[in-house]
């Protein structure tokens, strides 16, 4: 009777044993390092090339783009320091705009310039109504 | 009116919390008064949040402003279903929505009349009050639909365009109606740890309810997914956002306690395995509703819900409920010893019990990389963020080895001996079914050994639910001399929730073949096109023929107009839009799908120049994708057949084998 109970015990701990090693495997070149702007400028030489995402607020009037060329130059701001960011377009969140916080996935240059592959702009979700232009709490 | 809803909701918090205490008096059922008065009370409650839901229903849909909610999420321009689906479309109306549900499942529970459950329905009804409880302590403190505003606005803020699409109308309700449900099955586990009455009772009683949410859920999962590649524009349907898998860790987890549950009924083990599950699911949803708000998952989810402030409550009743019922586990322990039986190794007993493990470890997995940057913060200072290709990885590989397993499960009977020879004749036609798949999709030309496998898995396991189908039909049909068309439809109609298994097993492979094509095989291309100009993608031409604009009173639409061409065939026109609110100036775009059953051809308007004429344009090509909306109705058919009321005697007691399989 006790064999019995044993035997799915290791069968189980088997199962788990090699989803654990499955996840530990994968881990190894999936993760970035999630930084602010502050964060990144004082470990900049650290970082180079390695992937991370950076949180920032996009500096109006720092939009540059280039259709033509198919980038998207701006520049994010966190912490009174700020970032100039190169994306080589892809799609752009259609939430994306002066002002907007947004997380840059993607690695430093040398030059100090970050190159995005993707752009998250944060979702104006569901639960995030617009600010009311006219009147207040009564 | 509003202050009306607001007294509703206080009136109905106050019945609660009397019914609550009532039915904690009450739990031995020795004073029949007592139980009929906290019944009262749960009728009281859901006629209070009835009023008050129905008075927010009428100001979204008459337009009055007065209410800061109808003011936050809708405008004048809003046609009626958008304004009704506000109700749920904002924070404190998502809520109400919930409660109102907790309130009506609670008034269910309580009508519900077995014998089985009668002992346990007074402790039952008092944790569904406790939930109660605290929904209604929010919507009437921290989160209230009815607060009001002065002077009131001419207009409100409107509803956010990605909202304003039928995702929107079903997706939402239908999650929330699920998460309510999950409630009932939580409720009957924590009273029969309450109650030591820890049989089988518990859950025979409530496997219809578990089934029921469930299947909400994963429709709810699937609308999402929906709703997501329709509307956002990236092509993709799923991203391993966190507000994602809040949805899916509850359902795989309901999944494992399903199997489980089986099990427990013949054999009586895996009782401590079977409270956990369900423990789990109505805790992971809770703490899913926690991450979804809180922001603490911000670097990674592009959900940002704006109501800081909810956050620590959700905390603090995860933790309560959590610790509480794990506490209660361990406490009850001794009387949780399985009543051990030989099982045998192969068998679908230890099917199941792989099955409900991969679930299970598939469900920690995404947990853990769901909040692996809150822990790496917690720990080391720094936030290390997971990509979606580690969940793909992992997580991947865990479902396709699910998907083979019900393929092997099903031709396996409940610990029957079977000699080694019987089971490779079972076997064989399903392998060679998957065999000639893949030879098929080999000669057509793929050769990456990961996607054979995948769907060589998938083949034997389509084939083999399939074959085992046809056997059952071949068995009556030739014991009672119908015609297979008959014998079909009376097995159907004679054991439901059988067939009805078979079919949702069904869909999940065909969801599975969806996902893997779209995953190895996506491709996409972004051009810049001046007019005339074409691009080639997999076979597609598209060719620029210039841009249009629109203006409506409150938006202003742009329009790439595309003609596509496959080879020489002339397929039809593509318009991918951009779409702008005129009064904030906030921007959707509206890919436009050319659906087939092979691919999907998507098209986004990523950029036009001012004079239109030259325009940034994203092309994909998604292999199968439809199959997972394919599945998706297969899935909800399956469930139906399952669930749909019908007689009693048939439905829920009836062994599976005992139909069809005596000949055997």
């Amino acid at each position: 009777m006790k064999g019995k109970g044993n035997k799915f015990l290791i069968g189980g701990i088997i199962v788990f044993l090699a989803i654990g090693s499955l996840a530990f495997a994968s881990l190894q070149n999936s993760t970035s390092f999630f930084l602010t702007v502050s964060e990144l400028k004082q470990q900049e030489s650290s970082l180079y090339g390695k992937p991370i995402k950076v949180n920032g607020e996009v500096v109006p009037g720092s939009i540059e783009d280039n259709i033509g060329e198919r980038t998207l130059l701006f520049t994010i701001t966190e912490g009174g320091q700020s970032l100039s960011v190169v994306f080589y377009r892809g799609t752009v969140p259609d939430n994306f705009e002066a002002g907007r916080e947004v997380i840059v996935d993607g690695k430093l240059n040398t030059d100090g310039i970050f190159e995005a592959h993707t752009i998250m702009a944060q979702c104006p979700s569901k639960y995030d109504p617009e600010l009311l232009e006219s009147g207040q709490e009564g | 009116m509003a202050d009306i809803g607001h007294v509703a909701l206080i009136l109905a918090l106050v019945a609660s919390i009397y019914s609550m205490f009532a039915y904690i008096l009450g739990r031995k059922g020795t004073n029949p008064a007592l139980a009929k008065s906290a019944r009262n009370g749960l009728f009281a409650a859901l006629g209070l949040v009835s009023l008050s839901v129905i008075i927010l229903t009428i100001a979204l849909i008459t337009y009055d402003f007065e209410f800061k909610y109808v003011a936050s999420y809708t405008d004048l321009e809003l046609s009626l279903l958008y304004r009704i689906s506000a109700l749920w479309g904002g924070q404190a109306g998502s809520l109400l929505f919930w409660a109102w549900f907790i309130s009506l499942f609670s008034v269910m529970a309580a009508l519900w009349k077995r014998d089985a459950i009668q002992k346990l329905q007074p402790y039952a009804l008092a944790v569904i009050m406790v939930v109660q409880v605290f929904f209604l302590s929010l919507l009437v403190s921290v989160s209230t639909p009815f607060s009001k505003l002065f002077p009131v606005p001419v207009d409100g803020a409107g509803m956010n365009l990605l909202l304003q699409h039928p995702g929107m109308l079903l997706h939402a309700p239908i999650t929330l109606i699920a998460f309510a449900a999950f409630t009932i099955p939580f409720a009957y586990a924590i009273a029969a740890l309450l109650s030591r009455k820890l049989g089988n009772e518990w859950l025979v009683s409530i496997r219809r309810w578990t089934v029921l949410a469930w299947l909400l859920l994963g429709v709810g999962n699937i609308l999402g997914a929906w709703w997501a590649y329709t509307i956002l524009g990236w092509g993709g349907y799923w991203a391993w956002d966190p507000v994602e898998n809040a949805g899916l860790m509850p359902w795989l987890f309901t999944t494992a306690f399903l199997h489980f549950s089986l099990i427990q009924k013949r054999r009586h083990i895996f009782k401590i395995w079977n409270l956990l599950f369900i423990i789990l699911t109505f805790n992971l949803i809770i703490f899913g509703t926690y991450i979804a708000r809180s922001g603490i998952l911000a670097s990674v989810s592009v959900h940002v819900f704006g109501d800081h402030g909810l956050d620590p409550f959700f905390l603090t009743f995860f933790c309560i409920t959590l610790l509480g019922s794990i506490a209660l586990l361990f406490y009850r322990r001794n009387d949780l010893r399985d009543e051990t039986t030989s099982i045998q190794l192969v068998s679908r007993e230890s099917t199941f019990y792989l099955t409900g493990l991969l679930l299970a470890g598939s469900a920690l997995i995404v947990l853990i990389g769901t909040i692996f940057p809150a822990i790496t913060r917690a720990i080391a200072g720094n936030e290390i963020v997971i990509d979606a290709g580690f969940f793909d990885r992992v997580v991947g590989p865990i479902f396709l080895v699910i998907v083979l397993v019900i393929g092997i499960c099903v031709q396996i009977g409940w610990q029957r001996a079977i000699d080694n020879k019987s089971l490779i004749n079972r076997f064989l036609w399903p392998l060679v079914a998957a065999i000639v798949i893949i030879a098929i999709l080999f000669i057509a030309g793929i050769r990456e050994w990961i996607v054979l496998t995948a769907y060589f898995v998938c083949g034997f396991t389509f084939f083999s639910i399939l074959f085992k189908w046809f056997q059952e039909i071949k068995v009556r049909n030739q014991a009672k001399v119908e015609s297979y068309l008959k014998a079909f439809w009376k097995l159907l109609l004679g054991n439901r929730p059988h067939y009805g298994g078979y079919i949702i097993h069904l869909s999940i492979v065909i969801i599975a073949v969806g996902v893997i094509g779209s995953s190895f095989y996506e491709s996409h291309k972004q051009s810049l096109l001046e007019t005339g100009e074409s691009v080639t993608i997999s076979g597609y031409t598209l060719t620029f023929n210039g841009v249009t604009y629109e203006e409506t009173p409150n938006l202003f639409v742009a329009a790439a107009q595309i003609t596509v061409y496959q080879g020489d065939r002339y397929l039809g026109e593509l318009a991918p839009q951009k779409r702008i609110v005129l009064k904030n100036g906030q921007s959707v775009s509206d890919p436009a799908i050319r659906t087939s059953l092979v691919k999907d051809l998507y098209v986004i308007l990523d950029a036009w120049s001012e004079d239109g004429g030259t325009i940034l344009l994203t092309v994909r090509n998604e292999p199968l994708v439809i199959w997972l909306w394919i599945g998706g109705y297969i899935f909800i058919l399956g469930g139906l057949i399952a669930l749909w009321p019908g007689d009693r005697r048939q439905s829920t007691l009836q062994r599976p084998q005992a139909v069809g399989l005596k000949k055997e």
